[in-house]
């Protein structure tokens, strides 16, 4: 038997609700419902809703969603048609935890191109999160002392200025260090001193490496350091940075 | 203009005499009608399983909407 398609509709406005009861001899299949909804003083959220029931009063099926919710004191001219998937909200994330320290050191020597550690200002400490992150002591430097198993981004910035023109070939260095700890140390960055004009000379470097704390040689509560050196013949003025982010709390 | 939205509907629902389809706002908590939402300009698209002849779909302030034929 073919079926025949066919609309029916109401223009009437109706309180709470608009009920269509299917008269004598009637039977279809409803594929569509479009109707309006006008707020008219709700006290209290709502959801667009069809209905379906049966003869003997009992629900057949509800149409609603819990994602189409409208707040009250708005309308809305709603679609109910069946295959309607509503694209996921997006999410805003979670946050990551971090902290950062930094240090001035003005007059800092020659180190004879070796790195040492820089002890960090501990009032230069921030962190989004004072129960993972505290400051710390390692080998007599401060540091970031890290309180929580997971695994850290961990990066460094080095700015130096000679007081005189740098020695041929110097350099500047820069890296990640934890006393004693032997796979916390990264690879060492290591940079020239360039002219910046007026016969002053600047040096630049950063390093960033990924450590794992909740290990036997990196345990809950070791401090990330940071080193730092320079063979220019004479001081320099050196600004360094260090900042640690966790980007999970599991060790691969 | 009142925010246009699409709710999934149920596909493949036969409906005969005595059931009712009702538009309502529905309190997201409860499940009870709200009171203070008004409903209107509802309109169904169907597909008839009855045979269509001498059956009138009237029903309250519902009617079919006529459509002219195109050899008339």
């Amino acid at each position: 038997m073919a079926l025949t398609d066919d609309q029916i509709v109401s223009s009437a406005v109706f309180a709470g609700n608009s009920d269509y009861v299917l008269p004598g001899g009637a039977e279809f299949t409803l594929k569509a419902v479009n109707a309006s909804f006008t707020d008219n003083g709700a006290a209290s959220d709502w959801l667009p809703a069809v209905v379906l029931i049966s003869d003997s009063q009992h629900v057949i099926a509800r149409a609603l969603d819990q994602g189409v919710k409208v707040t009250a004191g708005q309308s809305a001219e709603v679609s109910f048609f069946p295959g309607v998937k509503h694209a996921a909200t997006a999410s805003t994330g979670t946050a990551l935890s971090w902290a950062f320290m930094a240090q001035t050191v003005n007059p800092f020597a020659d180190t004879g191109g070796f790195e040492v550690d820089i002890d960090l200002d501990t009032a230069s400490f921030l962190t989004s999160d004072a129960g993972t992150y505290a400051t710390g002591v390692s080998g007599g430097h401060h540091g970031i002392q890290i309180n929580a198993q997971g695994t850290y981004l961990v990066t460094t910035g080095a700015e130096a200025f000679p007081a005189a023109a740098p020695a041929a070939g110097s350099i500047l260095k820069v890296a990640v260090d934890n006393f004693g700890a032997v796979n916390f140390v990264s690879p060492i960055e290591i940079s020239p001193y360039y002219a910046i004009g007026g016969g002053s000379f600047q040096g630049n470097c950063a390093q960033t490496y990924l450590i794992e704390v909740g290990v036997i040689a990196n345990p809950v509560g070791t401090v990330a350091l940071l080193q730092a050196g320079q063979n220019t013949g004479g001081n320099v003025d050196l600004s360094v940075g260090l900042t640690v982010v966790m980007l999970g709390t599991s060790i691969p | 203009m009142a925010q246009p939205l699409t709710v999934a509907l149920p596909p493949g629902v036969t409906l005969w005499d005595g059931c009712t389809v009702r538009v309502a706002a529905i309190n997201p908590t409860t499940g009870n009608i709200v009171s203070g939402v008004n409903i209107s300009n509802v309109t169904f698209d169907i597909d008839r399983v009855d045979d269509g002849s001498g059956v009138d779909l009237t029903s309250g302030s519902f009617h079919p909407i006529l459509i002219p034929s195109s050899s008339a």
